[in-house]
């Protein structure tokens, strides 16, 4: 493999990467701040990238118009699914919750899919088609947009739960519930504001990635490779998240050209193996310390 | 004998005649004197839902014109369907339901080839007329079954079959590469193309590399295709891989025209791909595109955003023509059974079709006592300023498929 190949795998493989690493911040985001599994968190993405395209078809608002209304209004759309769907079984078992979340995924994926019925669409953005060349390497303008805002993404959410005083009620939410409510934090008003801000992150990634992978129905799938970058993270690390989907990524691109396409997957899945073997609480996760 | 046995009797015997001369259309399920059932199966929801969506609207608006025209020999046609989520069980099981509790006539096929498969056992079981409108499996028509006809979509040995003849005599390739879904369709279609270039052109493919379904990510297999350098890549797959595949190849530096399935000539490729779509290739089962001004075409989308009002972008879309066109295939072959109407006047009638069409959307069916491959046309088409253009090329070699059927 020459260098010119192994940095445009690697290119492809931070981009890739990024959509792993969103998808697992806002799986990591809604665990910490709820306690929550989110299996609706892929169908979020795909709800964003749909309200992305329905802006876009239906109104002559130009993209960054576009970009900031939809994150706004998914922010919303997750809230209102917490305080309807959600709030109702805060104190049922967390597989209740699981399985709930897990049902509203079907029901956006199922309804995007009769509404939009085009095998795919994509997102006009104000970004050039025509790739950077640098010397043999050529990278897409909206890679780089991708990665940065990624990036930009993590830090932020990271300096909020450090340092803000809803990022620290969130964490305490997350930990206990009753302790954080006798120390009056509003319970029900974190889990509302942490779903608003997972599903606005997860609007973020269907934009983004919508005009590099296409619009469909079945775009939230890739919560999987999500749940494994979340897991390698340690499922409460939101550097974690990030550094494991990007990492994933680019080991499934160089996978993909050593062990051929199909291996790409086997490739990932092997990783959260070993990864788990190894380090039960991830690559960025500690054991829980509990007072005895 | 006494005049009230000797009219005991005379009654009797009337009494067998009657039933014998009626027992046949009585006893044929899905046939009464004014209606006849159709039972359909296909996915109306999960992944694969804008197939049995597309079937369900294309059958029902032939079926609304026939019904409109008075039915067929007085009788009106009523559509029984079941939705199969494209799962093979699940389709199984919605035959069994149209079969033993709808008590259908005939059981057609909206589905694919996977779900399709899973039901052939039982319908050749039960002998149940069974027209499959689209799914390109083999078992479908191979071997030969006389309950069993196949529409729109041709046997995957075709697709190879004109592949590897326009590929070789119309683009004159010598180096091709191949990009193919490891599933089952495109991988068909890959192993036939393939096995076509090889035994009818001595034409080894330079490089055959695979993907898996859903894929975001081409980029590794693009590089190993830009390293051995072909005349043409050939892509089999969906739609959503080929815009990817598109624009990454062209962004990685290839510049060699892509030919690819049947199921990545959409419009929404144009749209997704845009100029990275220029030049693109492929095959097209109907001899007009969705967006073809021609008179039959425009009447057809006429008459559908008519039944169907509001309809969500992306409609009607390949399946809609299709069933459309075989449920009108279906309908002239109950036509000619005659009032009589039973399974096996059916399938005669149907295997006395000769290039039978209902009007230009749609290419001729022939079913013949020894084939039930209605359709073994299709027609190329490339992408030219933002639109799908169809090249004037026609195969000229026979096909191998029929001359293994009359071996």
């Amino acid at each position: 493999m020459t260098a010119a190949v192994a940095l445009q795998l690697l290119v492809a493989g931070l981009s890739t990467g990024s959509i792993y690493a969103l998808v697992a911040l806002g799986l990591v985001l809604v665990f910490k701040g709820t306690g929550v599994v989110n299996f609706a968190q892929g169908e979020f993405v795909t709800l964003g990238a749909y309200t992305a395209l329905f802006l876009s078809v239906f109104t002559p608002l130009p993209y960054a118009a576009v970009f900031v209304l939809t994150v706004l209004l998914a922010g919303a759309v997750g809230m209102a699914i917490e305080r309807g769907l959600l709030r109702p079984l805060i104190r049922a078992p967390a597989f209740t919750v699981v399985i709930a979340t897990l049902a509203i995924g079907l029901m956006i994926k199922n309804a995007l899919r009769l509404a939009w019925q085009e095998p795919v669409s994509t997102l006009p953005t104000p970004f050039s088609s025509d790739p950077i060349a640098l010397g043999p390497l050529r990278i897409n303008p909206q890679y780089l947009w991708v990665i940065g805002c990624s990036l930009l993404l993590m830090g932020l959410l990271v300096v909020f739960f450090r340092a803000s005083r809803l990022g620290k009620a969130m964490r305490a939410v997350a930990q206990n519930q009753d302790a954080a409510r006798l120390m009056g934090i509003p319970v029900g008003r974190i889990y509302s504001i942490t779903f608003g801000v997972a599903t606005a992150i997860a609007a973020i990634a269907g934009v983004l990635f919508a005009p590099l992978i296409g619009i469909e129905a079945e775009m939230g799938g890739v919560i999987i490779k999500g749940f494994v970058a979340a897991i390698v993270g340690g499922f409460s690390s939101l550097t974690g998240a990030v550094v494991s989907g990007l990492l994933i990524g680019v080991i499934e691109a160089f996978g993909g050209a050593y062990f051929g396409g199909i291996f790409k997957n086997v490739v990932a899945f092997a990783i959260l193996i070993a990864v788990l073997l190894l380090r039960p609480h991830g690559l960025f996760g500690r054991a829980e310390a509990h007072r005895v | 004998m006494t005049a009230n046995r000797q009219h005991r009797s005379f009654l009797g015997a009337a009494l067998i005649a009657a039933t014998l001369i009626a027992g046949p259309a009585a006893a044929q399920d899905g046939v009464t004197s004014d209606t006849i059932t159709v039972g359909a199966y296909g996915p109306l929801t999960g992944p694969a839902a804008y197939v049995g969506l597309g079937g369900r609207d294309g059958l029902s608006l032939a079926v609304k014109e026939l019904n409109d025209g008075g039915g067929i020999h007085g009788r009106k046609i009523k559509v029984v369907f079941e939705d199969d989520g494209f799962s093979p069980t699940k389709a199984l099981a919605s035959v069994k339901k149209l079969v033993e509790q709808d008590k259908v006539f005939l059981v057609f096929g909206v589905s694919g080839s996977n779900p399709t498969v899973g039901t052939l056992d039982y319908l050749k079981e039960r002998k149940v007329p069974t027209y499959v409108s689209f799914a390109s499996a083999p078992q479908v028509t191979r071997p030969f079954y006389r309950h069993i006809f196949r529409g729109g979509t041709t046997e995957a040995a075709r697709y190879g079959e004109l592949y590897a003849e326009f590929l070789v005599e119309f683009l004159q390739a010598k180096r091709i590469a191949m990009l193919t879904g490891a599933d089952e369709f495109p991988k068909n279609e890959g192993d036939a193309t393939e096995r076509h270039l090889q035994e009818w052109y001595k034409a080894k493919p330079v490089l055959r590399v695979e993907f898996k379904t859903g894929d975001k990510d081409f980029t590794p297999q693009l590089l190993r295709i830009k390293e051995a350098n072909p005349d043409v890549i050939l892509s089999f797959g969906l739609v959503t891989e080929a815009a990817i595949i598109l624009r990454q190849a062209r962004e990685l530096g290839l510049r060699q025209p892509f030919f690819g399935s049947g199921a990545m000539v959409d419009n929404a490729l144009i749209a997704s791909a845009r100029f990275a779509a220029e030049g693109f290739m492929g095959g097209w089962l109907t001899p007009l595109f969705l967006d073809s001004a021609h008179p039959d075409m425009v009447k057809f989308r006429t008459d559908w955003g008519k039944l169907y009002p509001g309809a969500p972008a992306g409609r009607p879309n390949l399946f809609d023509v299709l069933s459309y066109a075989d449920m009108h295939v279906v309908a002239e072959g109950l036509r000619r059974a005659g009032k009589g109407l039973t399974g096996d006047s059916l399938i005669k009638a149907l295997e006395s079709l000769r290039d039978y069409r209902v009007n230009e959307i749609a290419t001729p069916r022939t079913f013949t006592d020894w084939h039930h491959i209605g359709n073994l046309r299709m027609n190329m088409m490339i992408v030219a300023n933002q639109h799908w253009v169809p090249l004037r090329w026609d195969p000229k070699r026979e096909s191998a498929i029929l001359k293994d059927y009359k071996k």
